[in-house]
């Protein structure tokens, strides 16, 4: 936890008034339940009922960084008088409330593709610039999660401007940011104590207690390479669905393709992935990576070697969504597991 | 680029010449319509662009022009896909989208003073074409060109316009060659790498560029090893899916490399190092 940046508490009592207050001036996106099982990120009113103590949402909050489909541009006329109209692109200032860490530490990964490595991309730029994220300490693991395994931490504060903690009749609230510590002005907090600071402590300990880790990552990203028997063995399983890339906080890959009506037509990005047949097909039907085995690599060899190498970070923040809503149980952990033991 | 501007918005071109090389190959000429743009525009040989047909997608060519002639760009597309097919049913005065130019380049600073071996085959000469002709603009600029051409049938060659000129420049030996001749073809008929081997060029101070199909390099490198070429002194250009052309949508990488950022040309020495997924 950062020293400069002031220690605060908000009564649980203060919450639903602080929100109100900062959907005068943000739009407002965090946890709602839309069933028992299941909770989404989604926009939301002064009617909203946050779910902020539930299990971690179904869905991270990506699609509100980078939605599955988001127009680039339009165009309308033909020859010589075409027009293009660009994108605006959506600098709304929002509060992302209640993100879990994992998913938080994954907006980092989203930025190093679209706010680094080369040209900038404006689009994602836009939102990510006019967003505030205020995580939540997350005191519900589920079955798949794996964030210590991979560097993370329940309680972690990387990609968070405020961490929330929450100590049954108030919450504790980390600032970690100048945006955060504006954010946080808007709500009638106070310093907190010795004893809240005490508070937090406890609660942030029984949360590492809960979620320990269960390989090493620095062997694991050691020994994942290129030949290892294990991606046929994934592939055998794997029907090529794609849900883990959907669901998964820091898988960025996307299509470009255009769209017609009688007058003109939209050119739009879509989330797309390794794990289809399409992505590299080539134009003459040539495929480098023609089986399952090699888009397995692929996509295990990018978040834990690729990424690794080029930002330090791998390309995951275990939140093991991808664990729990596989059809067929393949077990990103289990693959990480057998690369960490190899050689031992 | 300002940075207010969408990297994926292209700049419109109006196609202005469209020549059929085959039977199921044009080379199109593009003039951008913003006047600044026509008069700035610059690339490297070797680099890609984006091109579009609005309303249908966007697909990755290499440019096939050079930069030493100013005011259009030029590149060519053997129908095969979606793109390609509407490319394909453009007439002079229709427009396209082309954003660009993306990659590093042939090292074209680099082989000054040297001799130069170009090897295409196909439609794989559209990039050395590019170089080639760069390095005829600026012919005393490096020595001695080889150039070996070859495709299945003389209808299958590419830039057949050109060859008189390339033949005619100063220093300069063409050598075409096709699978299987017709009537007309009095010239070479057999591969490529069993004629590099005949011609034997020299190795000396000298950089090999070759593009073209798969078979065609996989047994023309053991006849350029033969000659004394290094790894180094071969230099290539690959071809992967791509989208962005900027290192975003995550699909030419082999292995590390970024095939839209790190290349698309390297040298056989840096493509030895890449796994063998392209």
């Amino acid at each position: 936890m950062s020293d400069q940046y002031p220690q605060l508490v908000l009564p649980e009592a203060a919450l639903r008034e602080w929100l109100g207050r900062l959907l005068a001036s943000y739009r407002l996106v965090g946890p709602v339940a839309d069933t028992e099982a299941v909770t989404s990120y989604r926009p939301i009113g002064p009617e909203s009922m946050l779910r902020l103590d539930g299990p971690r949402p179904t869905v991270s909050p990506k699609p509100h960084l980078l939605p599955q489909t988001e127009t680039l541009f339009a165009f309308q006329g033909s020859g010589p008088a075409l027009a293009l109209a660009p994108a605006t692109p959506d600098a709304t200032p929002t509060v992302v409330f209640g993100v879990r860490p994992c998913d938080a530490r994954a907006l980092r990964r989203l930025d190093d593709v679209f706010l680094g490595r080369n040209e900038l991309d404006i689009h994602y730029e836009g939102r990510r610039r006019a967003t505030v994220v205020v995580g939540v300490a997350c005191a519900m693991p589920s079955w798949g999660c794996f964030c210590t395994s991979v560097g993370g931490s329940p309680t972690g504060t990387e990609g968070l401007d405020l961490l929330l903690t929450d100590l049954g009749d108030r919450y504790h609230v980390a600032v970690l940011t100048p945006a955060g510590r504006e954010l946080a002005a808007t709500a009638g907090m106070v310093e907190a104590t010795v004893d809240d600071a005490e508070a937090v402590r406890v609660r942030h300990a029984e949360a590492a207690a809960r979620m320990p880790a269960l390989f090493d990552l620095e062997a694991a990203v050691r020994n994942v390479r290129w030949e290892a028997p294990l991606w046929a063995q994934v592939a055998k399983r794997c029907l090529a669905c794609g849900a883990c890339s959907y669901l998964c906080p820091t898988c960025h890959c996307f299509d470009i393709q255009d769209e017609t009506t009688f007058e003109g037509g939209v050119r739009f990005r879509c989330w797309d992935t390794c794990q289809f047949s399409e992505f590299t097909r080539m134009g003459a039907g040539h495929n480098p990576r023609p089986t399952q085995t090699e888009r397995a690599r692929q996509r295990v060899s990018h978040k834990f070697r690729y990424l690794v190498d080029e930002f330090g970070r791998a390309g995951c923040t275990g939140c093991g969504r991808c664990v729990e809503r596989c059809p067929v149980n393949v077990d990103i952990r289990a693959i990480l597991q057998a690369f960490a033991e190899e050689g031992r | 680029m300002t940075e207010d501007r969408s990297l994926y918005v292209p700049n419109v071109a109006v196609i202005d010449g469209i020549a059929q090389e085959t039977w199921d190959t044009k080379t199109f000429r593009a003039v951008f319509t913003d006047a600044g743009l026509r008069d700035t525009f610059t690339y490297h040989p070797g680099q890609f662009q984006e091109v579009s047909v609005f309303g249908v997608g966007e697909a990755t060519f290499c440019l096939a022009s050079t930069p030493t002639r100013a005011g259009y760009v030029e590149f060519s597309a053997k129908r095969v896909g979606a793109v390609t097919s509407a490319l394909h049913e453009l007439d002079e005065g229709d427009v396209v989208g082309i954003r660009g130019p993306y990659g590093n380049w042939f090292p074209h600073e680099e082989m000054k003073g040297k001799r130069l071996l170009f090897v295409g085959g196909g439609i794989g000469m559209a990039p050395l074409r590019s170089l080639l002709n760069f390095c005829l603009d600026r012919r005393s600029d490096y020595g001695h060109i080889d150039i070996f051409y070859g495709a299945r049938t003389p209808g299958d060659l590419c830039y057949t316009e050109e060859f008189e000129a390339w033949r005619n420049a100063p220093d300069v030996n063409l050598y075409l060659a096709v699978d299987k001749g017709d009537e007309q073809w009095k010239g070479y008929v057999g591969v490529i790498p069993r004629y590099v081997r005949e011609v034997a060029p020299k190795a000396e101070n000298a950089v090999a560029i070759t593009c073209g199909p798969p078979v065609m390099i996989k047994f023309t490198l053991p006849e350029l090893q033969q000659l004394g070429f290094t790894d180094e002194q071969i230099i290539t250009t690959l071809e992967m899916k791509m989208k962005c052309g900027v290192g975003k949508c995550g699909r030419c990488n082999i292995g590390h490399t970024y095939v839209c950022l790190d290349g698309p040309v390297f040298t056989y020495a840096q493509i030895r190092k890449l796994p063998a997924e392209f």
